[in-house]
Formats: C-alpha cells, sequence, structure tokens
C-alpha cells in the first residue's frame, strides 16, 4: 500500500511540474500587462516536442545524445527521495540530503559537458556560467539545509519532514524565519529565474541555463525542459517541506492522503504566485553580483544557526 | 601469524627484486623487457602482500643488526601497513602496464632503462616507507623515495622549466624531512627506543607532544602539498613523465598521510583540541586554495596537480575532524572521520592516477598539455574520453563513482561533529567546514567539466589535435583498469569499506559502525537504512528503461538530421569556440585576490592605426609565492649579501680571522 502512494506521489510530481511553470509563466505575462499563454502551454509544448524531428550538430558525441535522458532519470530518481504529500519516500536513507544535492550535481555536469559538446560558444558560456554560480551556491545550500537539518539532528529527509511536521513551535523562533529567506534565495537561484539568471530568454549574452539547452530541438529538447520544470518543483516541495510542512501526512492511509494532496497543491501554486512576483518586480542583476545576493544567503544562514545555538 | 609473516615475505622479496632489477637494467639495456615484465608481477605482488596484511592484522619484525644500535634494518607488517601496500602495488600495477605503451615517447630521445629503473626503484622505496619498523628504516627509505622521484621529475632535465620545477622540489622536501626527522628524534627519546612497536601512545609532556605534533605536520604536510608549504607540487608533478606523475600524485602525496597517521594518530594517540582544529583548518584552506588555483591553469597536468593539492586538504580535513571528535571523546565518530579520509586517499589514488593517465595519452598523442589548443578528442580517442569521463566524474564526486563516497563520509563526519558538539563555536565551525568541502567540491565539478570538455569536446583547436588517434592499447588497458575500478568500487562501496575499515585496527580500538553509519546515527535518531548506491542504481536503470520505452517506443518515430553547429549564419571554425581561459574567466575575475591574474597586449607588428599582430598574454600568480616565499627568499639573499663582506678576498682578513677565533676558543676551553 505504502508503495503504491510513494510511486503515485512522484508520477504526481512529474505530472504537475509544467502546470506550476504554466502558472508562473501566466501570471508574470498578467503583472506585465499581456494576455499571455494558457497555464496548460507547457504541456501542449511538451507534446509538440514529442513529435518533432531532431537537428544534432555534427560535432557532437554521444554525450550530447545521452544526457537528457540522463538529466531526465536522476531528476526522477530525486523526486523519489523527497517526501511530496507523505512523508515516506521511495528511497530513504542516512545522508538522504548530501545524496539529492549530488544528484542534481550529476545532471548539472551533464549539461553543462553538452553545452560545450556542440561547439557552440553559447553553450560553452552559459555552462561556464552555471558552473560558476553553482560553486558559490552550493555551500549556501548546504548552510540552509544544515540551519533546518542541524536542529532536526538527521539528513535523512524522511524523519527530517517528520520531526518537521511534529514540531508545532517552528513558527516562534527568528531563525527559521532567516533560514527561510535564505532558502527562497537558493530557489531562485537554482531554478534559474531572474535577478540570477532569465528563463525567458534566448540569443541574450545574459543568458545561463538556457545557453545549454540552445543546440537541443524535439524529444531531447522536451526531456530537458521538462527536467529543469521538475527541478523547479523539486525545490518548491523541498522549501515546503522544510519551512511549510504542516498538513503532509506521516503515516496516513485513505481519504487523509488526498486532504494532503490538496494542501501541497495549494502551496505550490501560492509558491508559483510568490515567484512571479518576485521576478517580476527585480531586474536581472549583473553577473558578478551574483557572489554578493549569494553571501547575504549565507549570512543568513550562518546567522540562523547561530541564534539556533546561542539564544 | 602466517598469513602476515608471508604479507611480509612478500613486500620484501618484492621490493628486492624490483631494485635488483633497477640496477640490472641500468647496467645493461637488455634487461628492459624482464624488468618491464617485474614491475607488473612485483605490484601484482604487493596486492597480494596489502591484501594479506589489510586482512590479518598481527605484526612480524625482520631484523637486520647493522654496525650501530640505531642503524637497525627493520620491517613490520600490520593492517595499517597493508592498506598503504595495497594502495601502492594497485597503482603500481596499472602504472608499469601503462609504461609498456608509454615509454615508447621517450625512445631515441632520452635513455627508456633509466625511466624503467626509475619506475621500480620508486614503487620499491615507496613500499619500504610503509614496512618500515624503525626510525632508521623510515627516515632512510623516506629520503631515498624523495630522492628517486626528484630523479624522476628531471628526467628531462635539459628544458629550464624541469630544471627550475626540481630544485624547488629536492629544496621542499628536504625541508620537509628535516623536520620530520626532528619529530621522530624527540619520539624516540621519550620511548626510548627507535623502535615502532615501543613508540606506540609514547607518555611526553604536552609542550614535547605540541612540539612534536607541530614538526610532523610541517614536516609531513610538505609532502602532502598543504597551503602554503605546496609550491613544488604544481611545479613537480607536471614535469615528470605521466605515469611517475599518477605514482607521485597518487601515492607518493599518500606516505605523507600514512606518516602523520603513525607520528599523530600513533605515537601522540591524543591531544588537545586545537591540534585537530588547525589541521581540519590548514585542510579546509588547502582545499579552497588548491581548486581555485586548479582552476587558473591552462596546462592540463598543472591543473592536475592542484587538484591533488585539493584532495589532500581534503584529506587532512577528515583527519582534522578526527582529532577533534577524538578530544571531545566521541571515539566511534572520530574512527568514522578517520576511516572516510582513508577511504577517500585510496579513492584519490585511483582516480587521480587515471586522470593524469589520461592526460598522458592525450600528450603523446598530441604533445601539447595546453587545454586551449585541445579539443574534439572524444571522436578520434574514444576509449581514452570515456575512461576520462569516469575519472572526471569520480574526481568531481559523482554518484555513483568512489569519489562520492568520500565525501558523502567525510559530510556525515562534519555533520556528527556539527551535532554531538556541546559547543555552540564547534558547531559553527562544523559548519563552516561543510560549507568549505561543499564548495570545494562544486568547483572540482566546474574544473573537470572544463578540464574534459576543453580536451573532448567541440572542434580540434590545433593541427595536432586534428591528427590525434587512440593510443597504444597498453596503455588503454590500465585506464581502463583503473576506471573500471573507480566505478566498482563507488557502485559496492559498503563492500569497499568494510575491507578497508581493517586497517583502522592499529590505530583505535573504537568499532567502527558497520554498513557505513547505521550504529552511530541511531544515536541520533536517525533510521537504520544506510546509503545504498545499488538501489540508486537500480532505480535508476529502471526508470531509464521506462523513458527509453515511452518515448521511443510509444511515442511517435521521429528522425534525428545531422547539421553543422549554427554559428550566427558563418560557419564554425575553431577559433570561434570556447576556450578553458574562456570557460574559467568567471573564476578569474571573481577569485583575482587569490590567483591574481594579470593580462597584457602588445602590439608586435604594424603601427597603432594599422596594427597587423598582437600578442595578448594573460597569467595567474601564486598568492603563497608573492606573499609568503618572495618575502623570505628576498631576506635571506640580503643576509647573504651582508655576510659576503666577510669574504673580502684578502690574505690578511682571513689570518684574522683565524687569529680571533684561536682567541676565543682558547678562552672557552679554559
Amino acid at each position: 500500500m505504502h508503495a503504491i502512494v510513494e510511486i503515485v506521489q512522484v508520477i504526481f510530481l512529474i505530472g504537475v511540474a509544467p502546470l506550476i511553470q504554466g502558472i508562473i509563466k501566466k501570471l508574470k505575462a498578467i503583472l506585465q500587462g499581456r494576455i499571455g499563454p494558457s497555464i496548460w502551454q507547457s504541456y501542449y509544448d511538451l507534446r509538440k516536442y514529442m513529435a518533432k524531428d531532431e537537428v544534432v550538430s555534427t560535432h557532437s558525441s554521444w554525450i550530447f545524445l545521452a544526457t537528457p535522458y540522463l538529466v531526465f532519470t536522476v531528476t526522477i530518481v530525486v523526486v523519489a527521495m523527497i517526501p511530496i504529500f507523505m512523508t515516506n519516500t521511495l528511497l530513504s536513507f542516512t545522508g538522504q540530503l548530501v545524496l539529492v544535492v549530488y544528484l542534481f550535481g550529476v545532471a548539472r555536469f551533464f549539461t553543462a559537458l553538452s553545452g560545450i559538446d556542440t561547439g557552440s560558444s553559447f553553450g560553452a558560456m552559459g555552462s561556464s556560467r552555471d558552473m560558476f554560480v553553482s560553486g558559490l551556491a552550493e555551500p549556501v545550500l548546504f548552510v540552509t539545509l544544515l540551519a533546518v537539518s542541524l536542529p532536526m539532528r538527521t539528513t535523512n529527509l524522511t524523519l527530517l519532514t517528520d520531526r518537521a511536521v511534529a514540531s508545532h513551535t517552528l513558527f516562534l523562533s527568528p531563525p527559521f524565519y532567516l533560514a527561510f529567506l535564505a532558502f527562497f534565495i537558493l530557489v531562485v537561484t537554482e531554478t534559474g529565474r531572474i535577478p540570477i539568471d532569465n528563463p525567458d530568454t534566448h540569443l541574450e549574452l545574459t543568458m545561463i541555463h538556457e545557453g545549454m539547452l540552445l543546440e537541443y530541438s524535439g524529444k531531447r529538447l522536451g526531456l530537458m525542459l521538462w527536467s529543469a520544470w521538475m527541478k523547479q518543483a523539486v525545490m518548491f516541495t523541498l522549501l515546503i517541506d522544510f519551512f511549510v510542512p504542516w498538513g503532509i501526512s506521516s503515516h496516513g492511509v485513505g481519504w487523509t492522503l488526498t486532504g494532503s494532496l490538496l494542501v501541497l497543491f495549494v502551496k505550490l501554486v501560492i509558491l508559483a504566485i510568490l515567484m512571479a512576483v518576485v521576478e517580476m518586480s527585480y531586474a536581472k542583476i549583473r553577473f558578478f553580483r551574483i557572489p554578493r545576493l549569494l553571501s547575504a544567503a549565507f549570512a543568513l544562514s550562518m546567522i540562523a544557526i547561530l541564534t539556533e545555538y546561542l539564544l | 601469524m602466517f598469513w602476515s609473516s608471508s604479507a611480509l615475505d612478500i613486500a620484501i622479496f618484492g621490493v628486492v627484486i624490483c631494485l635488483l632489477m633497477g640496477t640490472f637494467v641500468v647496467i645493461h639495456k637488455s634487461f628492459l623487457l624482464v624488468a618491464k615484465l617485474t614491475g607488473i608481477f612485483a605490484s601484482l605482488g604487493f596486492i597480494v602482500a596489502g591484501a594479506l596484511g589489510l586482512l590479518n592484522p598481527y605484526r612480524y619484525i625482520v631484523i637486520g643488526h647493522g654496525v650501530f644500535n640505531f642503524t637497525t634494518l627493520a620491517f613490520r607488517m600490520n593492517s595499517m601497513a597493508g592498506f598503504f601496500v595495497l594502495l601502492i602495488g594497485v597503482v603500481g600495477f596499472v602504472t608499469t602496464i601503462y609504461g609498456l605503451g608509454y615509454v615508447k615517447e621517450y625512445d631515441g630521445r632520452k635513455s627508456v632503462p633509466l625511466l624503467v629503473a626509475g619506475v621500480l626503484i620508486f614503487i620499491a622505496t615507496m613500499v619500504c616507507v610503509v614496512i618500515a619498523g624503525n626510525v632508521f628504516t623510515f627516515l632512510v627509505a623516506w629520503e631515498c623515495m624523495s630522492v628517486i622521484s626528484f630523479l624522476l621529475v628531471v628526467y628531462e632535465h635539459e628544458q629550464r622549466e624541469v630544471q627550475n620545477a626540481g630544485f624547488i622540489y629536492v629544496v621542499m622536501t628536504h625541508i620537509g624531512t628535516a623536520f620530520l626527522s626532528i619529530a621522530f628524534l624527540i619520539t624516540a627519546h621519550y620511548a626510548g627506543s627507535f623502535s615502532f612497536e615501543q613508540m606506540g601512545a609514547t607518555p611526553m609532556p604536552l609542550g614535547m607532544k605540541t612540539l612534536v605534533f607541530m614538526f610532523a605536520f610541517v614536516g609531513f604536510g610538505t609532502k602532502a602539498g598543504l597551503v602554503p608549504l605546496h609550491i613544488w607540487l604544481p611545479r613537480a608533478h607536471p614535469v615528470a613523465p605521466s605515469h611517475v606523475s599518477a605514482l607521485m600524485s597518487g601515492v607518493m602525496i599518500k606516505m605523507a598521510l600514512y606518516g602523520f597517521l603513525l607520528v599523530v594518530f600513533r605515537f601522540l594517540s591524543n591531544g588537545p583540541l586545537w591540534w585537530g582544529g588547525l589541521v581540519a583548518f590548514v585542510g579546509a584552506i588547502t582545499a579552497l586554495l588548491g581548486i581555485i588555483h586548479a582552476l587558473g591553469q591552462r596546462d592540463q597536468k598543472r591543473m592536475l596537480a592542484f587538484s591533488s593539492i585539493e584532495n589532500m586538504g581534503i584529506i587532512f580535513m577528515g583527519l582534522g575532524i578526527s582529532l577533534v571528535l577524538q578530544s571531545l571523546h566521541e571515539p566511534m565518530f572520530a574512527a568514522f572521520a578517520l576511516l572516510s579520509s582513508l577511504i577517500h586517499a585510496f579513492n584519490h589514488a585511483l582516480f587521480k592516477s587515471l586522470l593524469f593517465l589520461s592526460a598522458g595519452a592525450v600528450f603523446a598523442e598530441t604533445h601539447t598539455k595546453n587545454m586551449d589548443r585541445l579539443g574534439g578528442l572524444i571522436l578520434r580517442m574514444p576509449w581514452t574520453a570515456l575512461f576520462t569521463l569516469f575519472g572526471a566524474l569520480s574526481i568531481a564526486a559523482m554518484p555513483p563513482f568512489n569519489g562520492f563516497i568520500g565525501e558523502w563520509m567525510l559530510f556525515q563526519s562534519a555533520f556528527s561533529l556539527a551535532v554531538s558538539a556541546h559547543n555552540p563555536w564547534i558547531t559553527l565551525f562544523a559548519v563552516l567546514f561543510i560549507a568549505a568541502l561543499t564548495m570545494t567540491g562544486a568547483f572540482v565539478a566546474m574544473a573537470f567539466v572544463r578540464s574534459f570538455g576543453m580536451t573532448f569536446l567541440a572542434l580540434p583547436r590545433s593541427e595536432d589535435a586534428k591528427k590525434a588517434h587512440e593510443v597504444h592499447v597498453s596503455m588503454r588497458i590500465a585506464m581502463a583498469l583503473l576506471a573500471g575500478l573507480c566505478l566498482l568500487t563507488g557502485v559496492f562501496s559498503s563492500q569497499w569499506i568494510d575491507l578497508l575499515k581493517q586497517s583502522l585496527s592499529t590505530i583505535t580500538a573504537a568499532s567502527i559502525p558497520t554498513n557505513a553509519m547505521d550504529a552511530g546515527f541511531s544515536r541520533l535518531g536517525s533510521s537504520h537504512t544506510t546509503l545504498s548506491i545499488p538501489a540508486v542504481l537500480l532505480t535508476a536503470s529502471i526508470i531509464i528503461f521506462l523513458i527509453w520505452f515511452v518515448v521511443r517506443i510509444i511515442g511517435k518515430r521521429t528522425s534525428i538530421v545531422r547539421q553543422d553547429t549554427w554559428a550566427c549564419g558563418g560557419t564554425l571554425t575553431p577559433r570561434m569556440t570556447y576556450t578553458a581561459s574562456g570557460y574559467s574567466k568567471p573564476v578569474r575575475i571573481a577569485f583575482q585576490k587569490i590567483i591574481q591574474p594579470s593580462r597584457s597586449l602588445n602590439l608586435t607588428q604594424g603601427s597603432f592605426y594599422y596594427p597587423m599582430h598582437y600578442v595578448y598574454q594573460s597569467k595567474v600568480r601564486s598568492w603563497a609565492e608573492a606573499f609568503l616565499y618572495q618575502p623570505v627568499l628576498r631576506s635571506v639573499l640580503y643576509l647573504a649579501h651582508l655576510i659576503r663582506r666577510i669574504q673580502n678576498g684578502q690574505v690578511q682578513s682571513y689570518l684574522a680571522y683565524l687569529f680571533i677565533t684561536l682567541i676565543v676558543v682558547l678562552l672557552l676551553v679554559k
């Protein structure tokens, strides 16, 4: 029974990921005074990509061809490791937190290689920038995760979320808000949104993640985009797991699960709205200002850890 | 008893054979083939000896009496020595196989027998260091190892760069040896014996202990390439022949780890909290500076040498955390942290050797180590590219490869330190170590995406790279062996950890949690399930099959059209593609305080208004050299100038010196 629910929650997140992207796009369009595409547009796009022939560069190697399948797989493995609407997950063990981050690292490694593989300067430029930003973001990410996981005394996500759900005083402590803010900055960084990266630009010298996807087309482009959306959904879910876990069912079966699924969906939509508003209210910052933003996040989570222990 | 004594016999026999064949091949080159095979079989012997020693934690001593009491030659085998003999054996085996094909590079140009002999003796002396049973044997073997590695570094001594590197190496290594000799002698004095058996947990006053600790740290830190004692490493490692670089980076710098374990963990056994803090701090700084410098390099092997510095930093971070946990009376976690260091050391030996061998393969084909002039080799050298990719994934700590295991364990150790410390400042330090570790990890990924991408992907940026083809089969076999080991030890990590865990039995009595950590972390209230790479891999393979099925079989059939990469309307030429220098530009800018990049643009032909030819240079400097070594060097030279005034070349003044000395001596003797 548990296993079935665990599989269902994985499929749910994979399925809902394009919708979150659609909602953010629609909302951004409305805020910009446009009508914008339908919130289902991401699904239409995926269907279209899956039926198209591909153009692949003659200079590229098997790495370019294999990367989309690999990235997609790795992202799904991560989805199978995080608590979504139930704290139990398909894969669960000590030190899971590290594995989640490193699996995203594998996806990034191959995406960066595929960006170089075609010989296009845009791809290599995006790859260089993405790896650089990740080099700065990774320590901040870990420190923020520690700010959450140290008081819970575990690196196992199931246990961590279990304990977060059980504690009702989380809201009352100041470190909670500091860590939340730091983690939100990281979600923006990891999902490649303004002010770090702009997901809507192409062929501009400012792009980071899109630059690496530039040479992809057809099915492989579809897989790469879907993986990026899934990663976004995973980051949102992690934020929910750590900071607003109430409603996630601990050992529930039956109808309570439906309730927690609905609660989770509402939380995801609220986060999407928040993200769209944040994206609308900021301009993209200069590339070499990113370290400052990230060091602010680092400072926030360090203060969060200190206040937890010193107060 | 029988097994471990035979382990020692095999090891000593291997050493003797290696030394003999090394001598023979220098005397007459008809022994060349035999000598090459000796290297391979002796290494196999070391693998057997190491495995036996590792699994049978008994000791056994062979003593050959010398002229004086302290010049006795003594050897012993225990599980810790077994661990390192195994490491030498594995890397030695692979590099000697690789050497079969690689020495052709030097045929007719240099003396091949000398190189083969050098490698044989180098491996033998390293085994001697590990199985040494007393101070004298250890120091002699250590010195021999340093000297023979120096000779191998200056193998191509007609090049100016090589002479320079060799000089700095030989100076630094002797400074290191001086420090550790003193550390050993002080310990031996208090133990009342030169034998390692009697030197375990020597009772010493704290001041002396600290002195020994600091001397050992400086002495072995020099060999390990810890910042700021690292300056020899990025010079010496790249200029040696590639399989020697693999031995040096993969194995020789691990001898420093062995020595440090021996002195600090065996002889001193416990110390104040700040020892561990210092070691971990220096380790963290080394790791970060190492990788940032690595990103500043264009030379493939120099980049790898800096990455070795970074990895030694990670290993010493683990040692430091272990020492801290030990002084906090957490023996189980301390043992786990120590184990994480050892695992990472072994893994590093595997993947760093692999990467050096692949750099050698690329060099043999293209005759350049400059990444800006390479590219597109994956289509010309597909096997080398695949093995290098395995190495790059391992070193970037990507699951399921073995590099991930070491870093994961280190992360868990630092986490357990953060959780179990009752002092918030220690928690804070642990968190900072984790931040340093992960930052290093992410930049390592960048460095190796850059190195692999710029060498093997995109278009070839020089004629040599265009003409390259696959290397000799022996070189491919060697790389395949290492690549396979990197993957296997990653996937079957729990078995691998269980095997290597034996090596700790000579250092700590604490029971190390089996299967990574369940025992330890159940106390922290974690679940009992531990990291399982096979489970993750199984899930991943099911998923990848499902995706393939859905996309390719159920989905609409589509075809792939091959076209050139779009280059904004033009034809894509190699000069338009990104270079390794360009790739690391963000790092050079963001960390300019540390690597101090400088660039210059000089007009060489034509006038200012009609430029015909420009020369553009960009350089990076080493922070340590600019701020630490240059001032020291300057003051030494200044002192030398002052002292030179005494030597004025007049006979009268020399007579006066003699006269004054005589009077002083007479006064003192009275």
